[in-house]
């Protein structure tokens, strides 16, 4: 990094900073305006917070709404390019728009159900919203880090916002405990990462991505320390994916967790934990000329993070069948669903393959965050508004509901569908393109990978299956909701005008992200991620 | 409103969509406004089957959408391909399209060719170039000459995939079956009270399914349609079936889901096998010959068990009979009559023409073929064996399957003939039969076949038109079941060995075995039948059954056409369809059987 040079004496430092370092930070700041302008609603939101009574602080949602919209709006207005900001801590690209407008845009009905949400009605609102405008921030700056320093602060935010959310219900047991428990495996795999992203800075000398993966592939690779620090770091990743070995906290966490927030865990939060692992885990080699008969690393990451993306799907199918609570099961469904996108990023991380193959893998996890956000925030809208009528979140408390609540019902079992992967939803169209960029990559890998060529085939096989298992739990909160209990004439449940806007906008969504998904799915194919070149 | 198949396949679901704004209490509009809408929509399929005899009897004179495929392409989608493009580059991409299938399978074998057209053309030039490539290549697909009323929609423009629909002999019988048992099964289900709303719309939703099941010719597009029949029978059953519904409708989703996922993998497998990507079906039956013989064995397999789910072929056939005891009566009658063709149609248009050197090698003839022998006597015996009227019903079409198989294993004119026709007489029969059993439990309140006895005195009328449906399903001559049966009997027969010069088309089953086992399954068919016949009908009437009404207006509206269809089919097949099925199924055969050996003339 340029201030830990120290060949340069300090006058012709201070002259430089003067000269261009100030001029580029300012500079940057017109880029980063969308973030500056979500960190300044956030505060807005404190501060109004104070002066208005209590009864009031539930309406500061809306402000915190209009932030949301505003930030996103800057960030459609400002004509990108791609650029570094801040002396490279920050890329600008269409990756990283893609993954704003995702933050701030999806965060608009995180807001919502927290509005009506019975569940929050007398917390202290107005910190609520801020620390979720924060916390949104921390996602944005995720998915447009460029250095392990920024990416790892970012990383923290998120964090330590979410740490609050969770357990916004002090007085609750399970809330507080979820909250306990979310901290102390976040801070571990915190820790290991930060050993993973050191390790990393060591062997390349420098901080930024780009230049970290391009000294991976020069010369002859990192081999073994490669291999070692990028295993540390995906475990830190790993905790925020909710993929194995770091997702034991996800089903106690959504438990505890006040619904809105589990389902802004359950999206947001893996959101960027996708975003930025298929950032820092670009394309690169860590062995370009293995030695004969020892192992090659390059070969071995790849196979490494597909049995992770095949084990992490079949666990969380598998444990889902038995759960009786809708929050367990989501967290269950949402482990599964983390392997599912695993897929895409396999592609990435295999030395070699062509750009237009490892591109697929991108718009490919990056179209099913969209479906992804569409079908679980919408089933979780579901469950929240049901929760208001119920106040319970059992499955068997779902018993003819569906008959009471039809559009509640019906949207349930659209989105229900779309997890399972079946037409005509965007579920399906996101898994149909993972599946399809998989075996697509076949084709493009280079010379001599047969073992994992076969490898990405099981994989498919094993995403294929699971989906034939999926189906079993998702139909059953379908068969309690309709079969269990058959009531044609039962007296329909109130639903709040928002809510139901809030669920008809993912059904909406849902049904679009399939019968309109060619313009959308051009848009993802062409996303790219900075280089620094 | 447009004669076409897009109005057709989408007007049950606009119909459902109109009816999901009319508030539930009004019960009789919704069932009202439902069953126009199936009206409307039989009305237009009969249109299309009258457009399409017309035009396949002079296939010149056809103009419009009755033009054929490969006209269509030509004419009209080809020249769209390259559209879009400037005048220079459309002149350089038209040049470089090979004219026909062998073009370009050199142009494919030459290593690297497409590579460097694909940096020539630039990438709009090079999409263009894939675009009407893929089209050329359908375009001389034998197949393309029979296909009609083309409707060709890029739809999701990165993948290559197209909104891709027409019929041809073999689709158009079925679109039309569907949307008569559409009308017929909405007019029975008059009666239904609980969730009124609900079920007439999802009922109009699997109207849209299965014909568009029938018609897409896209395999994406075939796949979506394929699964989105899944949904609403999933709540059909679930919802208004009997007391163990709930089991029959989640074994009945995860075994169908089961099969298409491996459908699924078989598809992708295939599309990224041809550069550039296509899921045309038309294309990919010019290009199937490309596949490797082991890895058309594995695509084979893998999607011929998605069909033997839905078909259902032994040993996969266990969902039927629970699906089909807890189903309501009109639910039946869809999945007997039309839901367990999606299987055999699929057979016939993806599995055998795509993969055909793999439907043509002698191990899979034979495991074909064997399983039609299983599922004719093994379900003959198991409908033998039930005391359950319904449960009866549904082995019986197990076994009435499984002429289908051995019609198809047999690979002759004869008997693919038999086999489509079977399919076609087997939806009038055994919806018929269903529709029998319905209104007799709709009565009795139970099926147990022992407790029944000499409905005939009480019930006459229904006992006439019963009567034709047994008869049918026994293969009485003079009913439809007997001439299906007969062909695909003859079909089978006629096998010297694998031989196809001079025009021989005989059977690709060079052992007569297989005939004479299944023809214990005629036997078998008698007894079961004439056994229901004696239980339900004959002897004494029993105290309870003395207040029974014959059958009311809504029964008769649902069992006449079917009888009368029966008789029709029975005594004027060659007429009514068979002579407009046989060019299409023709030229199918022929492809199929362009992989068998050719044994030395004369030899």
């Amino acid at each position: 990094m340029f201030l830990l040079n120290t060949d340069v004496n300090l006058a012709e430092k201070y002259e430089r900073f003067g000269s261009e370092v100030i001029p580029k930070v300012v500079d940057s700041l017109h880029w980063f305006a969308p973030e500056l302008q979500l960190a300044i609603f956030a505060i807005a939101v404190l501060l109004l917070d104070l002066f208005l009574p209590r009864k009031m602080s539930k309406h500061i949602a809306w402000l915190a709404i209009g932030g949301l919209i505003y930030a996103a709006a800057t960030t459609f207005g400002l004509h990108h390019e791609e650029k570094k900001l801040f002396l490279g801590m920050i890329a600008i690209d269409s990756y990283s728009v893609f993954f704003k407008a995702f933050f701030l845009l999806g965060g608009i009905p995180f807001v919502l159900l927290s509005y009506v949400s019975k569940e929050l009605e007398n917390a202290r609102m107005g910190e609520y919203y801020a620390i979720l405008l924060a916390t949104i921030l921390g996602g944005m700056l995720m998915a447009s880090a460029n250095h392990i320093l920024m990416a790892f602060m970012a990383l923290e935010l998120l964090s330590l916002g979410s740490y609050v959310l969770v357990g916004y219900h002090k007085r609750q047991n399970k809330s507080s405990e979820a909250s306990l428990k979310y901290i102390i495996y976040g801070s571990v795999a915190s820790a290991i990462m930060a050993y993973g992203l050191s390790i990393l800075y060591g062997l390349s000398g420098s901080g930024e991505i780009p230049k970290i993966l391009a000294t991976l592939t020069a010369d002859e690779g990192m081999g073994f320390a490669g291999f070692f620090a990028l295993l540390l770091t995906f475990m830190g990743l790993a905790y925020k994916m909710a993929t194995i070995p770091m997702h034991f906290w996800s089903p106690d966490v959504y438990e505890g967790a006040p619904t809105p927030i589990t389902a802004f865990l359950s999206v947001a939060s893996k959101a960027a934990g996708f975003a930025l692992a298929m950032r820092l885990f670009g394309s690169f080699s860590l062995d370009v000329a293995p030695e004969a008969g020892g192992i090659d690393y390059s070969e071995l990451w790849p196979i490494f993070l597909i049995v992770i993306a095949i084990v992490t799907m079949t666990l969380g199918n598998l444990a889902a069948l038995t759960q009786t609570n809708v929050k367990r099961l989501f967290a269950y469904s949402s482990i599964a669903h983390a392997g599912y996108m695993m897929m895409g990023v396999v592609l990435l991380q295999i030395q070699g393959i062509e750009d237009q193959a490892a591109g697929f893998g991108i718009s490919s996890v990056a179209y099913y965050l969209l479906a992804y956000l569409a079908m679980n925030l919408g089933a979780f809208a579901v469950v929240v508004l049901l929760e208001n009528k119920t106040g319970s979140v059992e499955l068997e408390e779902y018993a003819g509901l569906g008959w009471k609540a039809p559009f509640l019902g019906f949207s349930l079992v659209i989105f229900l569908f779309s997890l399972v992967g079946i037409p005509p939803t965007g579920g399906f169209m996101g898994k149909f393109q993972l599946i399809m960029a998989a075996v697509n990559s076949r084709g493009a890998l280079p010379e001599g990978t047969e073992f994992l060529s076969a490898m990405i085939l099981v994989m498919v096989a094993f995403a294929l299956l699971n989906t034939a298992v999926s189906v079993y739990y998702y139909l059953k909160i379908i068969k309690t909701m309709f079969f269990s209990k058959i009531d044609t004439n039962a007296e329909k449940i109130a639903v709040p005008v928002l809510g139901s806007v809030v669920v008809a906008l993912c059904l909406l969504l849902t049904i679009y992200l399939f019968v309109s998904a060619s313009s959308l799915i051009t848009e993802t194919l062409h996303l790219e991620i900075y280089t620094g070149a | 409103m447009a004669l076409n198949l897009t109005w057709l396949t989408f007007l049950p679901l606009l119909t459902a969509g109109i009816v999901l704004l009319i508030p539930s209490r009004n019960k009789g509009l919704i069932k009202f406004i439902s069953v126009v809408g199936t009206v409307i929509t039989f009305i237009m399929a009969t249109g299309l089957a009258r457009m399409y005899m017309e035009a396949e009897a002079n296939p010149e004179a056809a103009t419009g959408i009755s033009r054929s495929a490969d006209v269509m392409l030509r004419e009209v989608y080809i020249p769209a391909a390259t559209n879009g493009l400037s005048d220079e580059l459309r002149a350089k991409v038209e040049a470089v399209v090979p004219k026909t299938t062998e073009e370009y399978k050199a142009l494919e074998a030459q290593e690297g060719a497409i590579a460097a057209l694909e940096t020539d053309l630039g990438a709009e030039g090079f999409k263009a170039w894939g675009e009407a490539t893929e089209l050329t290549l359908a375009l001389d697909a034998e197949q393309a000459t029979t296909l009609r009323f083309v409707e060709l929609v890029p739809w999701l423009k990165p993948f290559n995939i197209n909104y891709f629909m027409a019929v041809d002999g073999l689709s158009m019988p079925l679109v039309w079956l569907t949307a008569l048992l559409g009308v017929l099964c909405l007019v029975y289900s008059w009666t239904i009270d609980k969730g009124t709303k609900a079920y007439f719309v999802l009922f109009l939703f699997l109207e849209t399914g299965l014909i568009g099941v029938f018609c897409a010719l896209d395999f994406f597009l075939f796949y979506v349609f394929w699964e989105v029949v899944l949904l609403p029978m999933y709540f059909l059953i679930g919802i208004w079936g009997g007391p163990n519904r709930i089991y029959a409708a989640i074994k009945f989703f995860i075994y169908t889901l089961v099969g298409s996922v491996l459908m699924l993998l078989a598809m992708l497998v295939m599309y990224f096998w041809y550069e550039p990507h296509t899921f045309n079906m038309l294309t990919l039956m010019q290009l199937g010959p490309e596949i490797p013989l082991n890895a058309q064995l594995w695509l084979f397999m893998g999607i011929f068990i998605a069909f033997a789910i839905k078909v259902p072929i032994f040993p996969f056939h266990t969902w039927l009979p629970d699906a089909h005891v807890e189903a309501p009566t009109a639910v039946s009658v869809v999945l007997a009559g039309v839901l367990l063709k999606m299987g055999g149609y699929g057979l016939f248009r993806i599995a055998y023409p795509m993969l055909n050197d793999a439907a043509t090698h002698q191990g899979i003839v034979y495991m074909v073929a064997i399983l039609g022998v299983i599922n004719i006597v093994y379900g003959a015996f198991c409908a033998l064996a039930q005391t359950d009227f319904k449960k009866l019903v549904a082995y019986s079409s197990v076994s009435h399957m499984g002429y289908v198989l051995l019609g198809m294993a047999a690979m002759s004119y004869t008997g693919v003939n038999g086999a489509v026709l079977q399919m076609f007489t087997h939806g009038i029969s055994s919806a018929m039969l269903f529709l029998v059993v319905g209104v007799i439990y709709d009565r009795a309140h139970h099926r147990d076949l022992n407790d029944f006895g000499g409905i005939a005195t009480q019930m006459p009328w229904y006992t006439g038109i019963a009567t034709v449906g047994f008869f049918a399903s026994l293969g009485l001559p003079g009913l439809c079941g007997f001439i299906s049966e007969a062909l695909t009997f003859v079909g089978a027969w006629d096998g010297e060995g694998l031989i196809n010069s001079d025009g021989y088309t005989g059977s690709s089953i060079d052992s007569q075995w297989m005939v004479w086992v299944s023809l214990l399954g005629v036997v078998l068919g008698a007894a079961y039948i004439l056994w229901t016949i004696q239980r339900v009908y004959l002897g004494k009437l029993q105290d309870k059954y003395k207040n029974f009404k014959d059958v009311s207006l809504r029964e008769l509206i649902a069992l006449v056409p079917l009888g009368v269809l029966c008789i029709v089919v029975g005594v004027f097949p060659q007429w009514f369809i068979l002579d407009h099925i046989q060019p299409s199924l023709k030229v199918m055969t022929d492809m199929i059987r362009s992989a068998l050996p050719v044994v030395g003339a004369g030899g």
